[in-house]
């Protein structure tokens, strides 16, 4: 770490916020939590789901209003508590949250400067000026894109990237702030971590700070100055990252329940006959797939963002439209179009947005997780609930989706939770195939080990995987084999002792220059759309 | 320890009140957020009745009460299923409208037999659902656009095959079965429950109810559970036009003439009622006696008010405001009670 966080005596905190607590009913989500952030730092505030990081933020936010008796300052002014979102944002806090916010259709320009145009003779608009001002702002964090290009048209690291510069550029015409973000690299490829974090080392040069909200340990230990750690709502550290052990973090983050990690390479493999074949399968991206899984199988499926991999799940249960392919479930071959008949045949699907096509939100846990087995629990004319409800229960325990409570709401749910009890409701349909997409998106430390073992258990067991995943350390531990995807067509495969963390990040990066599979070589190229 | 501290027991017996009561202040709002609307029903019955004794509170009043609304309830009951599956369907008044000028078309003005008239009536209102679910499924076209289209289209021909006339000299078979008694209540008040206790036991209590629930909560979420969203949605349209049409066929046999202008009186009191009913019972979601009470509180809140000597004109206020009131009451509760389902 280069970045030397001054002390309390030099210098006086950007923003601190003192005994601040919050009570919703009857849970407390956070117990009197300190937290102080110095200017040019970048301050990494981790914890588990629940563990009240977003609820903080909120309080920051002007979102929540924290209980009595805390206290906020700035540059070393008691202020006024509950803030409400327009003062925050005079206090010179800008929030990014996981969606950027950005008006897709919109151009760059149009996107960085709503509201801040610099208008000339009655009131008319410089466009000129305004290009050449953004496209110099862009420069300065090594982006080099036409102002004038629609946001649509990024990629998503590119989009979450200008968000980043959007909320420091109005920091920096105030004065510096504190730029708080929210769990910025959920759901951006390895490669744009990598340039977001360059763009936050930017800011630790400037007057400004950046707070950065996670639960992935790692990754805020190569970018942060100082971390704090809350656990079940309270502030169990706050300390230098310099110096600090990894292990010990991770102790401190997950306090007395034990971590359950699972070993890959011991599973007993019973891998027999093939289970789906998948012919020349494309879509609108995906170009030509040609692969197969046998039972008790996990095969991982990566690439790049967008390189047409997040196509295959929607593909291979029907939901997207296929062009040409064939897919065949023990010799069933499936129609398209049809989500319905992939499940019937024994292929179910676990999208990657839960919120939106995964769970039914206001609906009980228990509906949610027997919501592709309905019919199972139907006999003579009645709905037998009580069965409904013990079988969502067991399935609680056996995936480990807490509370236990079958009749709580699905939206009341921690993400983690709620990722568990979609698994569950998989597992009741006793498919031949899973087809898993980012399963371990956005979900706490337990919970990605909950979910990594149930899914090699369900392998132990007899069911082909397919996980399709940017996770590569997911990939490296579960996987028998990883097909990689660049430009729409599986350019490498990567099998048994070939597997690790970083061959798999090397051949996505590599792309099409790796080892080419036969098929994909001799399609021609030309019909590539990234 | 072998003695226990009386601060203790205190501090001890304290918490133990404060925990009584939250549980049951919660419990409390639980039992409010379900059955709010019951209350206000059951508030205004007493209000009412202790002052208007000699109005309100009469057998009479009652029996209208009951079977002015059946015809309401059997439509709001069908209207449930297009809303659960997230799908708004505008023409349910125009079908009401058009099945009973159709039927007074055939009987009187063609001389066509009742039972073959009700047959031929039936078959054109699957017809217009099936027209509907293919449209908006199919075709992927806004069912709001779809179902404004087919309804105004079906509220022109109602006026081309009625010349716009009332029609009178409806079979009287039909007449006096709809005027048929048991316990004092007409036979249509029958039917609405039973059509209740229908919906109820589809929406609650089959695989097919809780399919709708899902295709309505996420379409998407549905698609990739396996439901098939497309068939539940087209059936859901064919349920509301099926239950229009019954609806439009008891009417005329309740007026014992064929009105064509009567249809879109019914569209906004419906839809108060299925809205309001989605309130309470099992809130958040569309059911069957959550839109019979709802129903009720409409209706008992209008006539008391109309008793009270307020013109007739009150009727479209509160159900106006009902339904605006209905929307965010729904709105407020999904805020407050989060994890109850």
């Amino acid at each position: 770490m280069s970045g030397s966080t001054p002390s309390a005596s030099e210098v006086l905190p950007l923003l601190s916020i003192f005994n601040c607590a919050k009570t919703f009913g009857e849970t407390k989500a956070l117990k009197s939590v300190d937290l102080e952030i110095y200017p040019g730092e970048v301050h990494a505030l981790i914890g588990q789901n629940g563990s009240g990081k977003s609820t903080l933020i909120k309080i920051l936010a002007g979102y929540h209003e924290p209980d009595p008796g805390a206290t906020l300052k700035a540059r070393g002014e008691i202020l006024p508590l509950p803030l409400t979102p327009a003062r925050a944002t005079r206090l010179g806090l800008a929030f990014l949250h996981q969606d950027v916010g950005m008006a897709p259709s919109l151009s760059i320009v149009e996107n960085l400067l709503v509201n801040r145009y610099h208008t000339g003779r009655f009131g008319r608009l410089r466009w000129k000026y305004e290009r050449a001002r953004v496209r110099d702002l862009l420069a300065q964090f090594g982006l080099h894109l036409d102002p004038e290009l629609p946001v649509r048209l990024l990629t998503r690291g590119e989009q979450a990237l200008l968000g980043i510069i959007r909320a420091w550029s109005i920091l920096e015409e105030r004065g510096g702030g504190v730029m708080v973000l929210d769990e910025p690299t959920a759901s951006l490829p390895e490669a744009d971590v990598d340039r977001l974090f360059e763009v936050l080392r930017g800011v630790r040069h400037r007057r400004s700070s950046a707070l950065i909200v996670s639960h992935r340990l790692d990754e805020v230990t190569a970018i942060a100055d100082r971390i704090s750690i809350l656990r079940d709502g309270k502030l169990v550290a706050s300390v230098a990252t310099e110096g600090a052990e990894h292990q010990s973090l991770v102790d401190l983050m997950l306090g007395r329940e034990a971590l359950i990690r699972y070993h890959g390479g011991n599973r007993t493999r019973r891998i027999e006959e093939t289970v789906l074949t998948v012919d020349m399968l494309s879509g609108r991206l995906l170009k030509g797939a040609t692969f197969s899984v046998r039972k008790g199988e996990i095969l991982g499926v990566t690439g790049l963002t967008g390189m047409g991999q997040d196509e295959l799940p929607y593909l291979l249960c029907g939901a997207n439209r296929r062009t040409t392919g064939e897919i065949q479930i023990s010799g069933v071959r499936l129609d398209d179009q049809k989500p319905a008949e992939a499940f019937h045949a024994g292929l179910a699907t676990l999208p990657q947005d839960r919120q939106r096509q995964g769970g039914f939100l206001t609906a009980t846990a228990a509906e949610n997780i027997t919501a592709s087995t309905i019919s199972k629990y139907f006999h003579h004319g009645w709905m037998d609930r009580r069965r409904e409800e013990s079988a969502a229960m067991q399935s609680m325990e056996h995936y480990r989706v807490v509370p236990e409570q079958p009749k709580r709401r699905f939206q009341a749910f921690s993400g983690g939770n709620q990722q568990k009890a979609l698994l569950a409701r998989l597992m009741q349909t006793q498919p031949k195939v899973i087809v898993l997409h980012e399963p371990t998106q956005g979900v706490d430390i337990a919970s990605r080990q909950h979910i990594l073992a149930a899914i090699a258990r369900s392998a132990e067991e007899g069911t082909g995987v397919i996980l399709v995943s940017i996770e590569h350390n997911d990939l490296a531990q579960l996987c028998d084999r990883v097909l990689i995807v660049s430009r729409g067509r599986i350019v490498a495969e990567l099998a048994g002792d070939e597997i690790s963390e970083l061959a798999i990040a090397r051949s996505c990066h590599l792309g099409s220059d790796a080892q080419t599979r036969d098929h994909a070589a001799s399609e021609p190229q030309e019909d590539s759309l990234i | 320890m072998t003695f226990t501290d009386t601060t203790e027991t205190q501090d001890l017996t304290a918490r133990a009140a404060v925990d009584w009561r939250k549980r049951h202040g919660r419990s409390a709002i639980v039992f409010v957020y379900r059955f709010g609307v019951v209350m206000v029903l059951g508030a205004l019955v007493i209000a009412f009745s202790i002052l208007l004794p000699t109005t309100f509170f009469t057998t009479g009043n009652f029996i209208t009460i009951m079977s002015s609304q059946s015809i309401f309830m059997i439509m709001a009951l069908g209207l449930t299923a297009p809303l659960a599956a997230g799908d708004f369907d505008l023409s349910i008044a125009s079908v009401l409208g058009f099945a009973g000028a159709m039927f007074g078309y055939l009987t009187v003005l063609h001389g066509i037999g009742m039972a073959l008239a009700l047959v031929i009536v039936v078959l054109i209102g699957i017809f217009v659902g099936l027209l509907n679910g293919t449209l908006v499924v199919r075709y992927e076209i806004n069912a709001f656009i779809v179902t404004l289209g087919t309804g105004t289209i079906l509220g022109g021909i109602t006026v081309a095959i009625t010349g716009g006339q009332v029609l009178s000299g409806i079979p009287t078979s039909i007449v006096n079965t709809m005027r048929m008694t048991l316990f004092t209540l007409p036979l249509p008040v029958y039917i609405g429950l039973g059509f209740a206790v229908l919906t109820w036991y589809v929406y609650e209590h089959t695989p097919a109810g809780r399919q709708l629930f899902f295709t309505g909560e996420s379409r998407e979420a549905a698609r990739l559970a396996g439901i098939a969203v497309n068939r539940v949605r087209a059936i859901a349209f064919l349920v509301a036009a099926i239950m229009s049409t019954i609806a439009g066929i008891i009417l005329v046999g309740q007026l014992s003439v064929a009105d064509p202008s009567i249809g879109p009186d019914y569209l906004l009191p419906t839809y108060a009622a299925a809205f309001l009913g989605a309130t309470t019972i099992k809130p958040g979601r569309y059911n069957s006696w959550g839109t019979v009470v709802a129903l009720y509180l409409l209706v008992t809140g209008i006539t008391g008010l109309q008793l009270f000597g307020l013109a007739s004109w009150i009727q479209q206020v509160f159900n106006g405001a009902a339904l605006v009131i209905a929307v965010m009451l729904a709105r407020v509760a999904a805020i407050k009670a989060p994890d109850i389902a």
